[in-house]
């Protein structure tokens, strides 16, 4: 199960587009998640991401199997671990399903319960030199 | 008492270290980890109550520990 989910290696869409489309599979959502410039005012030169690798395999395994049930759709994921440069593409999901409302509703669906769920953590490098751990919350880091 | 050794990760992993060992009672409640967590030094930056994983899942608020699982203790998360 290790690094099915999760990879050191630049992220490919046309190859978790390939994994997923089908002749039965009429609409295709992507949502490709790249890294950002800038954050909270300050200049962003890239990201390093962590994880504990075997709880977030099991929870992406988890939310792809859960909203493939669910809602009858064919869902490829994959989050990237490691040095990032400023757009470099950091989380891809790619959802088919028959009709186009339910690809956009499971391709949210998917990347919402990332961000919620997946023990996943990046430290933000800034243009001045200093460093960051990010908290969506917006607590402030030591 | 017995030794109690956790993972952290991130941040918790930068003013914790890695992994943690706490001289605890077990079975031990939730609260009662969190609480020995916030004594160990630096412990004080740990919000009131920091995600913690048992088994590679989120635990229970009235989860207790037996002590033979793998415990975590996880930074806010930020994937994606």
């Amino acid at each position: 199960m290790a690094d099915r989910y999760l990879t050191t290696s630049p992220l490919s869409h046309d190859t978790l587009l390939r994994a997923v489309e089908s002749p039965a599979h009429g609409a295709v959502v992507s949502f490709v998640g790249t890294v950002r410039d800038h954050h909270e005012g300050r200049s962003v030169v890239g990201l390093s991401y962590s994880a504990y690798v075997e709880m977030a395999e099991r929870e992406c395994q988890a939310i792809v199997e859960a909203t493939e049930g669910r809602l009858g759709v064919r869902i490829a994921l994959n989050h990237r671990i490691g040095d990032l440069a400023v757009g470099d593409a950091a989380v891809v999901v790619v959802a088919a399903a028959p009709h186009r409302d339910v690809a956009f509703e499971a391709c949210r669906l998917v990347i919402d319960e990332v961000k919620r769920r997946v023990p996943i953590w990046k430290h933000e490098h800034h243009a001045d030199g200093t460093a960051i751990w990010v908290d969506p919350a917006g607590g402030s880091p030591a | 008492m017995a030794i109690l050794r956790l993972r952290t990760f991130a941040r918790y992993a930068e003013i914790l270290g890695d992994p943690v060992e706490l001289d605890v009672e077990l079975p031990i409640s939730l609260s009662d980890l969190t609480a020995a967590l916030q004594r160990l030094p630096h412990g004080n930056l740990l919000p009131a109550r920091p995600l913690i994983a048992v088994d590679q899942r989120l635990a229970l608020p009235d989860q207790r520990i037996a002590g033979s699982e793998e415990i975590a203790v996880l930074p806010p998360l930020a994937g994606g």
